[in-house]
């Protein structure tokens, strides 16, 4: 583990970084140090620092594809959690419980450059975007829930890439021979299956739900997470990602998660130029088809979800999805049912049709 | 009368003569095609029913029966500013129709985040209709 190191909070009297960061060096100091995982996400430099070890298997493994040596960060993440360390949040604030029944904020906001929520379960997401820190809390390494696991740290993520003017998105993407497809669309549209079918049939797999999309100078996906979400039947369509789901006792009443690093680490790269967007459709047929669509039609299936799902993110990333969908080309893919089938087709696109 | 945006809570952006509108506090999202969308970037540029009629041949009832749905659907609000420029916008024929969908006001109440007014306190999110 590295030695503690005081957090650079002196100049942020009564700030979100002060209250909470504080908590997080007792509860490191008491969990034997910080446990650092330096990333990159595209171009911006991350650091998670665990107080202690025991959030680090779970939420770091998704992230094990974007691995960096180097030292300094552009964005540092604290996490710990009560169970491991003993260190609750701090006394000053309303208990997590009462919180969230009430929809009550949790904590007095003194700019426009921090927010803060509580999950249900509870948990606590910050981001100081004066001190690019993010800070993350849950009770125990034992209550995070699948979406924890495999869009960990999501809402900071957001926050803090929107500073970058990148935009995330509710998307899967895949990629062929330099070439990438984002795979748009809300929940059930055959987003993942699509991601995993093509993952299984070998193309590159930079997500099934969260990608991050970077305009400048071209248009490119970063991958997020090396992880998978399961649900049983797409379990039961995707028997070869069984032996990695991490959470088996939730498949049933959440999802699984299977993270895919480092068993796919050489079809995991960290970003792609796009080439195309396609939007999903499940249609029953045996045959997968992919025909042009027109650009609004695929802003429509883009960006309601992800606006939305990230309702206090950067409100101007619909205007970021827009300039996404002027300048790649959009398609239909009209989903047949045999999985190796829409592999090959979106493999053929990407190799012949897509420009 | 003269209308804007119901910003921070509406966004919108026109695409290949659609006009896509996201409400951000209640969930729903708008499809504003051809006339429509022509309809949608004159009354958000500030536009009034009169002076939109003149300029891209609308009825002035049926253009004023679509200001009143986007009022109800709290997607613009009164304006006090002047007008903004609105260039190279060519009439569409047809009438304005605004087409909402519901399907991801679910993803709302699932994401428990508050936003931030300008006072400082965040803000709950409204409760979708019928709960």
């Amino acid at each position: 583990m590295t030695p503690l190191s005081t957090p650079q909070t002196a100049e942020i009297p009564d700030s979100a970084q002060e209250i909470f960061g504080d908590a997080f060096v007792r509860a490191a100091e008491v969990s034997g140090g910080v446990v650092c995982m330096p990333f990159a996400l595209g171009p911006v430099r991350f650091t998670f620092e665990f107080a202690g070890p025991a959030l680090r298997p779970p939420l770091g493994a998704p992230f094990e594809h974007l691995r960096t040596e180097g030292a300094g960060a552009d964005v540092t993440i604290r996490a710990w959690d009560t169970e491991s360390t003993g260190v609750q949040l701090p006394a000053t604030l309303p208990t997590p419980g009462s919180v969230y029944a009430q929809s009550l904020p949790v904590m007095r906001e003194e700019s426009d450059c921090r927010w803060a929520y509580f999950r249900p379960d509870p948990g606590l997401t910050l981001f100081d975007s004066r001190t690019r820190t993010g800070i993350y809390w849950v009770p125990a390494a034992s209550s995070l829930t699948y979406g924890d696991i495999a869009g960990g740290f999501r809402a900071i993520i957001a926050w803090a890439m929107a500073e970058r003017r990148m935009q995330f998105l509710h998307s899967a993407a895949v990629a062929y021979r330099g070439k990438g497809a984002l795979i748009v669309g809300a929940s059930g549209s055959g987003k993942s299956s699509t991601a995993l079918a093509c993952l299984l049939g070998g193309l590159e797999y930079l997500g099934d739900d969260h990608c991050l999309l970077d305009l400048q100078p071209e248009p490119r996906v970063h991958s997020i997470y090396a992880a998978a979400k399961l649900h049983d039947a797409q379990l039961t369509r995707f028997p070869e990602l069984d032996p990695f789901v991490v959470n088996r006792e939730r498949v049933a009443p959440e999802k699984g998660v299977a993270i895919l690093y480092p068993p796919f680490a050489q079809l995991l790269p960290r970003t792609r130029p796009l080439a195309a967007v396609l939007v999903p459709q499940i249609t029953g047929e045996s045959t997968t088809v992919i025909e042009p669509i027109g650009a609004a039609a695929a802003l429509a299936a883009l960006a309601p979800s992800t606006l939305l799902q990230m309702a206090s993110a950067d409100r101007g990333g619909l205007s970021a999805m827009a300039e996404l969908v002027r300048r790649v080309p959009c398609y239909r893919l009209r989903l047949g049912t045999d999985r190796e089938e829409i592999c090959a087709v979106v493999t053929r696109f990407l190799e012949t049709g897509a420009e | 009368m003269r209308y804007e945006v119901n910003k921070p809570d509406v966004v919108d952006e026109s695409v290949d003569g659609e006009a896509l509108i996201v409400h951000l506090g209640t969930g729903a999202y708008y499809s504003a095609r051809g006339a429509g969308d022509v309809a949608w970037q004159l009354i958000a540029a500030g536009k009034s029913v009169e002076e939109a009629c003149q300029s891209h041949s609308f009825e002035n009832s049926v253009l004023a029966a679509f200001v009143e749905q986007l009022l109800a659907e709290e997607l613009i609000r009164a304006r006090t500013l002047p007008p903004s420029e609105v260039n190279g916008l060519v009439s569409v024929p047809g009438e304005p129709q605004l087409e909402k969908y519901t399907d991801m006001q679910e993803l709302l109440l699932l994401d428990p985040i508050h936003d931030v007014e300008e006072a400082g306190w965040p803000r709950a999110k409204p409760a979708a209709p019928g709960t």
